[in-house]
Parts: structure tokens; sequence; C-alpha cells
């Protein structure tokens, strides 16, 4: 049996790496299938039907879908970037990364809707709890642009701030004199 | 210093909220473009205050000058 491998993105060849771990192979002949991935085909052990890969894929991968509200892309590179997430690459409008045991895929349905995000894992317990952070820090980093961007606008236009201050709970208040 | 004021809040949420103070009538909106221009942001919810209800009266000194 033969397939075709097309340019894979890393997160798609670490899926598959894993799965040959699920199926008892040696190290040595892991390396051997994942240094294959380098080449536009690759020959698969003759009992491994691809049934069998999608079998073990589903049952040792969990994959959890959601819905997020970014939509910026820079802003979202920063965000993962700061959060420590690793090994990012972008493919086909698509943003991949890995972070702890989560490999995270952001993909846009449209150029004007935020990007959905898939996690893919092998144990989903603080999924959620990875979303919110990451939703979390993005929200500050679109006070943070939002505040760069007004400052800028302000001192072009010779505006002048009266003052600026940081409440409680993070809120940054600019008061503008006008005329 | 001028008693006309925008009041920007930032919140960590990444809602904008702008106040406009010392602006009376319908001139305060007037500075819902300005926030737009400002922040590029959608504006999704306006609210009026009292002063948009309020007039700007302008104050003259004059002088009384007596005509023979």
């Amino acid at each position: 049996m033969s397939c075709t491998v097309v340019a894979l993105p890393y997160a798609l060849a670490y899926t598959i790496g894993a799965v040959v771990l699920g199926l008892g192979k040696s190290s040595q002949e892991m390396g051997k299938l994942i240094s294959t991935l380098n080449t536009e085909t690759f020959e698969l052990d003759e009992d491994i039907e691809n049934e069998d890969v999608h079998e073990i894929n589903a049952s040792h991968f969990i994959e959890k879908d959601f819905e997020t509200a970014f939509t910026d892309r820079d802003l979202l590179i920063k965000t993962l970037e700061e959060h420590g997430v690793h090994s990012i690459t972008e493919y086909d409008g698509k943003i991949f990364g890995k972070v702890d045991n989560f490999t995270l895929n952001f993909e846009k349905s449209s150029v004007d809707k935020p990007y959905n995000l898939r996690i893919t894992c092998t144990n989903s317990d603080n999924a959620e709890e990875k979303v919110q952070d990451l939703s979390t820090e993005y929200v500050l980093n679109v006070q943070e642009n939002a505040y760069l961007s007004i400052v800028e606008k302000l001192k072009e236009n010779n505006m002048q701030i009266e003052s600026e201050t940081v409440e409680d709970d993070n809120t940054i208040v600019l008061t503008i004199n006008i005329e | 210093m001028s008693d006309k004021k925008l009041k920007i809040k930032l919140l960590p949420s990444g809602e904008i909220q702008m106040e406009t103070q010392g602006i009376k009538g319908k001139k305060c909106l007037d500075y819902i473009e300005v926030l737009k221009k400002l922040a590029g942001v959608n504006i999704t919810d306006t609210k009026l205050s009292q002063e948009y209800y309020e007039t700007e009266t302008e104050i003259i000194n004059t002088e009384n000058i007596n005509i023979d």
C-alpha cells in the first residue's frame, strides 16, 4: 500500500508520529517512519490498513472544537507566543501551535468571521481552562492595542491627554481636553 | 483649561466606552465619529445623558453704553 503526503504541516506530522506510538512501534521504527514524511511518498506496513490507523487515532486522541472571539491574526499570534505556545506555524490561513499536551488548530470559516479552535489532545481535562486563559490574554492584548492606537492618534491630532489612570479592575481611563 | 472633555475607558474585556463631559445638545454625538477614528471600532450602543437634552448657551459680556 502507498499513499502520497503533500507538505504536511508540523502539527499533522506530530499526530501521525503519535499514532505510530500507539501501535507499539519502537522508537527506531517510528523515527524511520517520521523521516519518510519528508519525502513525497512513503510505504506503510502491509498489515496496517487505513481503517486501523483511523481507529487507533480515534481511541487515543480527543478533538474538541471551540468557538472563539479571536478575529485578528497578529493579536492571536502575539497572544499565543506570550502564552508559551510553541511550534507556531501557519499554513493555508490556519494557525497551528502546541502547548502542554495540546495541539491547537485555529481556522476561520470565512475572512470576516472569528477563528474556530480545534484542540487535539490525549487528555482534555484542562482544555476549557486553556481556552479561557487564551481568551483572557487575547482581550488584554486587544485592550493594549486599542490604547496604543488611541494614544498615537491623539498625538497625531494634537489632542491633549489631561490624565491617564488605571483602575483596580485594570480599566484604563484617558481624559482628553477638547477645544 | 477646557471644561469640555472626552473620557475614554478601555475595559479589560476589550470593550471601549467613551463619555463626553461639558458638551451639551446633539454636538456630543459628533464625538462618536472621533472615537471611531481614534480606536477603529464599531459602535454597539449609545446612551444619552442629561447633557444631550440641554442646550449650549453662549455668555456674552456686554458693556452698557449710554447714548445721549
